[in-house]
């Protein structure tokens, strides 16, 4: 078996200022395949976003600091990297794309300048050439008219197309890893499936990894490879999607599974979690998940349970699970 | 430059004491360095150099000679071109362009005699013609209808020349002897005449100026730009609103003058102290504030002279309210002896200025020295002379009228002069003193003020008292445009009303300074004397103090001729390294 | 894009009316006139004739609403009549005035952007770090002084002090390289820097707080997720949306630049038009205050439409009709 594409070890990202320190990923561990789609899910809150931002190292300083832990991509562990250094890996060799569109691209640039200075700054392009190359992409990820459309600034475009233009934008060096945080939540219902679509086109089309951060399950079983599912800043299940969507071992899961809507039963069902995700900077000392759980015993807050492989590739944080 | 101030005060031009110093500009009084001096060691005079010289704001855009009523532009024509007769330091007419003049028996008629050194600075002689067309430009209906006109005086005198003529036709009082010699005759007889009139008559180039139609002479190029003069100094460049650069005159009647170069710069008030400390200004008038810190300034040499000009309070005599107390001569008298003009002078100038008692400072050359000390500082005779003009003091503390009204006159002053501001509040306090309730009134612009001045005939203006201040300029000072009972400015801005034989004892001392007999200048003086303490006991005004003009200037000039009539002879000055 | 800015154009004659109106309402509700002083001199023999042939040439003596109609019908002619004061044609006088006041103000406006930009940027992007509150400091320090004060100070060490930069004019006189570019320059250095030293502080500040507001946002992120260098993602992407609020601000100031101008002209002797203006009024020269008001309000106004079109400019989100 060849090494993995992405490796994160016991990652931890906390926001340390003089009163407090806010555990946001706390020992976090992971990979990514070649070719494959990870899917990161977890409530707002669980870290999942701020683990994209660690891999990406943009964490918002100063008080954002990666404390511990590694990065590796194809071997290399980035946080040894200098910022320099780690400029070249950006829109390189991962590429981002980000949840709101309209805010993520800037308002005032046209979208042929955003696209290709990605490609002045990593292919060594001229602007012509850059601008040339945009409007291929642009038809790539299936824009009809590419060649206004450079010319065009982010308003003039629908929440779908300004999605399309964020994954040409984070796709135009054809990185190796494409980190996609909550893509298609601001989209219609209609868009989000053709969003979908592209992104697998274009996975199969390039063979570019994705790690694909959603709260939404129905997206990770369309989409990925193996999941990952976060909880409090720590890894509370992974495997690969198949097993975790047949045999959820963690109560979290299964509480997450049970609130997906399903639209063709005759009524809609929405179980929502009761309680909230525990703050981040004041974590319970057991089980994290403890105070939400229907299953919790009093063992499960006195000790952190540790991250067990139960099944093969398929590990579970629960001490209760079998 | 002698010929500049001359021009603009000997006109008398009313002018607030702030715009004054600035008006004058480098035009300094009063000779402190004897000529003799100079003359001693003239062997060793160096020839060359560039002098800086300022005015406070932009010239007019017209060169030919008093065509433009700038008194800058007037700095610059008057070293350009020299009018007939000029004057020394002590205010004597001497030769200029014209070298000799005598009288004819009945005085009416005066004949000149063209220098022969006197020429165009081409080096064509100037010559009669060249007198008649400064003449004929005077008196035409072109100067006088179309362009500025304000300075036709200086030939209204002559015989025909009452009225404007057509352009180009000669006054028959004026005749052309032969090229180096003409001859002006007058309607009057008037020995003041020659000094305060026909001195400035100016000759222009024929052979430019006239093959143009005086019409056209506005428009003209020689106009925006002369390029013959027969002054020192002739215009090389002139930058509009800057400076105008000009260079010396190898043909000046007293020969090429030392400095090569001359520069009249627009130099703000506020920079001039500055820039002569790094010599950015070769020379300049300053206020008292800043001459004293100058004063000591390396590289710096200083010259204060006294000024023929005065500041003083006058009193609407025929105003609608308190003309009748104004008029009340016990009234100015007290006010006389209520202002503490040696405090005034602290104040205001840093001592540098004198008490004035008549109508000349005692810089002027004319001025009866018998009337220095009168008036001095005393509040209780102030008060006794009140007492007995029936302002009694009421209640309140404050005086009434004669006749039991309240009595708060008002002050007028014009905006924009700080100084004038504190001259203002001293009078508030003088008046206050003694009991006279004196109110100041919000500055108003000098404009103003001379509008509420000059359209009162019935009293109803609401100016009373007022602060303003005359330049008297050279020449032989005569009173009579300021102080006839019936002369404009007498009837419109100040007057002496009681009793009647006081005035026709005025009117008669006036006319008899300008007879026949007073072409005996001892004569004159005694008649001006007579008038003087006349004046004074009247005091139609209350004069207070004439500041000194106080001059900083580059430690590498020398021989400025200061006096109270402007610095002189700018072709004796020089420049060393 | 032509057809806004012509419909702007149209739209500032109703306003340069109302203000014409006023001013010469207000002028005339001075009393005396240009030649009161003319005539202050008892050697005129008859000030009283001479007064009254001056007024009656220059149309004085008409009803005010005449005067007006006449002034307004000749300034549609293109003519603004002739300076009592000067003797010369108002449009020459301002003429030569105007280029002077415009290279001052322009000039100022270079250096304040060039200068103020960088500096807000960088303050930003070090916000609360050494090289921030040093500069705020100093910005802080140069906005609170008014900038005659620094004329003043300027002028005490370049001019009088050093003696290395000249105090007056725009040109040296009698001197072979006069009028040159060179000359030029060094006569621009000290007024340009007055005018410029307090407004380079507000804008420093200005640029300071625009790009605070926008290095949070979360296009900057994606800027920096492409791997963009620094100075690229500041001076391109948030520079770029940072400078919207201060280009509008920035028209609107260039009215009050120019009146800023106007007292710096004074201490400079910089023979623009502050001094014009200053001495039109002083002087009650009715043809010239109304030629320079005009010139006047219409920069403040053409000010605001430069506001408007380069807000339009800088932010495509806006549009012209």
């Amino acid at each position: 078996m060849s090494t993995p594409l992405l490796e994160v070890r016991n990652l931890k990202t906390h926001f340390i200022s003089r009163t407090s320190r806010v555990r946001a990923v706390d020992g976090v561990d992971f990979s990514v395949e070649r070719g494959k789609v990870l899917g990161i899910v977890g409530e707002s809150g669980s870290g999942k976003s701020m683990t994209s931002l660690s891999i990406m190292r943009l964490v918002p300083g100063p008080q954002g600091q990666i404390v511990d832990g590694e990065i590796l991509l194809d071997g290399k562990n980035l946080l040894k990297l200098t910022e320099r250094e780690m400029t070249n890996i950006r829109g390189n060799q991962i590429g981002m794309i980000f949840q709101e569109p309209m805010t993520a691209l800037n308002p005032v640039l046209k979208i042929g300048e955003q696209i290709g200075e990605v490609l002045t700054r990593h292919r060594g392009m001229n602007k012509a050439e850059a601008k040339k190359h945009a409007v291929e992409l642009l038809k790539n990820v299936g824009f009809p008219r590419a060649e206004q459309i450079v010319n065009e600034y982010p308003h003039q475009l629908s929440g779908g197309m300004r999605q399309r233009a964020m994954i040409a934008m984070a796709m135009a060096c054809q990185p190796t890893l494409l980190i996609a945080d909550e893509p298609t939540t601001a989209l219609d219902v209609t868009i989000q499936a053709q969003v979908l679509d592209l992104m697998r086109e274009l996975k199969n089309r390039t063979g570019t990894a994705i790690i694909l951060i959603t709260h939404d399950l129905g997206v990770i079983a369309e989409m990925a490879d193996d999941m990952v599912v976060m909880y409090g800043g720590q890894v509370v299940e992974s495997g690969s999607a198949d097993s975790v969507f047949e045999e959820p071992l963690h109560p979290y899961t299964r509480a997450l599974l049970e609130s997906i809507p399903v639209i063709d039963e005759e009524r809609e069902r929405l179980t929502a979690i009761p309680g909230t995700v525990p703050s981040a900077a004041n974590f319970p000392e057991g089980c994290r998940f403890a105070d939400r759980c229907s299953l919790v015993e009093s063992s499960c807050r006195e000790k952190m349970p540790e991250l067990r492989e139960l099944r093969k590739g398929h590990s579970v944080r629960c001490t209760l699970a079998v | 430059m002698n010929k500049r101030t001359a021009m603009f005060s000997a006109a008398a031009v009313v002018t607030l004491s702030g715009l004054l110093a600035g008006l004058a500009g480098t035009g300094a009084f009063a000779a402190t360095k004897p000529v003799a001096k100079h003359a001693a060691k003239h062997a060793a005079i160096p020839n060359g150099g560039t002098l800086v010289q300022t005015v406070p704001s932009s010239f007019g855009v017209n060169f030919i000679p008093l065509l433009d009523s700038s008194a800058y532009n007037q700095n610059v024509t008057g070293l350009m071109f020299d009018p007939i007769l000029t004057i020394n330091a002590n205010n004597q007419l001497i030769g200029d362009i014209v070298q000799k003049w005598w009288f004819s028996k009945n005085l009416k008629t005066t004949y000149f005699k063209i220098n022969p050194n006197a020429k165009w600075s081409n080096g064509i002689h100037v010559t009669s013609k060249d007198v008649e067309l400064g003449v004929d430009w005077l008196a035409s209906q072109s100067y006088n209808n179309k362009d500025n006109g304000a300075y036709n005086y200086i030939v209204s005198s002559i015989v025909g020349a009452q009225k404007p003529l057509p352009d180009g036709t000669t006054p028959s009082g004026f005749k052309i002897i032969s090229p180096t010699e003409f001859s002006i005759t007058q309607t009057t007889v008037d020995p003041t005449n020659l000094g305060s009139n026909l001195q400035f008559i100016t000759p222009l180039p024929t052979f430019i100026l006239g093959k143009i139609p005086m019409s056209k002479w506005s428009t003209s190029a020689f106009n925006k730009q002369p390029t013959i003069g027969d002054g020192p100094f002739t215009i090389t460049q002139i930058v509009p609103n800057q400076s105008v650069t000009m260079k010396a005159n190898p043909y000046y009647v007293f020969g090429k003058p030392h400095i090569a170069f001359n520069i009249w710069k627009v130099v703000s008030p506020d920079v001039v102290s500055g820039d002569l400390v790094s010599g950015q200004v070769s020379i300049a008038a300053v206020h008292a504030t800043d001459f004293n810190k100058l004063k000591n300034a390396p590289g710096l040499a200083t010259n204060v002279t006294p000024q023929n000009s005065y500041d003083f309070l006058g009193w609407r005599l025929n105003n609608a309210v308190y003309g009748k107390e104004f008029s009340n001569v016990k009234f100015r008298q007290a006010v006389e002896y209520a202002l503490n003009r040696p405090a005034l002078v602290q104040a205001l100038d840093k001592g540098y200025a004198t008490v004035v008692n008549g109508p000349f400072p005692s810089a002027n050359s004319y001025a009866d020295k018998a009337l220095a000390n009168s008036y001095k500082y005393n509040p209780t005779l102030a008060n006794k002379l009140l007492n007995e003009a029936g302002f009694k003091i009421g209640k309140n503390g404050w005086r009434t009228t004669p006749g039991g009204r309240p009595f708060t006159p008002t002050l007028t002053y014009a905006s924009g002069d700080s100084l004038l501001q504190t001259q203002a509040e001293f009078m508030k306090q003088f008046m206050n003193a003694v009991h006279i309730n004196l109110k100041l009134n919000a500055p108003i612009s000098f404009e103003q003020q001379l509008n509420e001045l000059n359209n009162d005939t019935n009293g109803k203006q609401p100016i009373q008292g007022f602060l303003e201040a005359w330049n008297l300029g050279s020449g032989p000072q005569d009173p009579r445009g300021l102080w006839l009972s019936n002369a404009t400015f007498n009837t419109t801005t100040q007057d002496w009303t009681q009793p009647v034989s006081v005035l026709k004892q005025n009117d008669k001392l006036l006319a008899e300074q300008a007879s026949a007999a007073a072409y005996n200048p001892a004569y004159r003086q005694r008649v001006l004397n007579q008038w003087q303490q006349l004046w004074n006991t009247q005091l139609p005004t209350n004069n207070t103090i004439s500041d000194d003009l106080l001059t900083v200037y580059s430690n590498k000039l020398h021989g400025v001729v200061f006096s109270p009539y402007g610095t002189l002879f700018i072709y004796k000055w020089y420049l060393t390294k | 894009m032509a057809s806004y800015i012509v419909r702007r154009l149209l739209g500032l004659i109703p306003t340069l009316f109302v203000i014409t109106v006023i001013v010469f309402l207000l002028m005339h509700a001075m009393p005396g006139n240009a030649f009161m002083a003319l005539v202050y001199n008892p050697k005129v023999k008859d000030p009283a004739a001479l007064i009254a042939r001056l007024e009656a040439q220059n149309g004085l003596n008409q009803p005010l609403y005449i005067q007006y109609f006449d002034w307004l019908r000749n300034v549609f002619q293109g003519n603004l009549g002739m300076s009592q004061s000067l003797n010369e044609p108002v449009s020459q006088a301002i003429g030569q005035a105007l280029p002077n006041t415009l290279l001052l103000a322009v000039t100022a406006e270079v250096i304040i952007l060039l200068v103020s930009i960088p500096i807000g940027v960088l303050q930003a992007n070090r916000a609360n770090k050494g090289f921030d509150i040093t500069t705020s400091f100093i910005a802080v320090l140069f906005y609170s002084i008014p900038g005659f004060v620094f004329a003043l100070i300027l002028l005490l060490f370049f001019s009088f002090k050093w003696n290395i930069l000249p105090s007056t004019g725009t040109v040296t006189p009698g001197v072979s390289y006069s009028g040159s570019l060179g000359d030029h320059i060094i006569h621009l250095v000290l007024p340009a820097m007055a005018l410029a030293l307090p407004s380079l502080a507000y804008y420093t500040r200005l640029t300071r707080g625009n790009t605070l507001q926008v290095i949070v946002a979360d296009f900057v992120r994606t800027a920096k997720a492409k791997g963009l260098r620094t100075p690229r993602i500041l001076f391109r992407h948030v520079l770029r949306n940072a400078i919207i609020p201060l280009v509008t601000q920035f028209g609107f100031d260039i009215g009050g630049l120019f009146g800023g101008a106007i007292i710096l002209e004074e201490i400079f002797t910089w023979p623009g038009m502050g001094e014009l203006s200053i001495n039109a009024t002083l002087s009650h020269d009715y043809p010239l205050i109304l030629g320079s008001t005009l010139v006047f309000a219409v920069t403040v106004l053409i000010g605001n439409l430069i506001a408007d079109i380069l807000l339009a400019v800088s932010d495509p989100r806006i549009r012209y009709d």
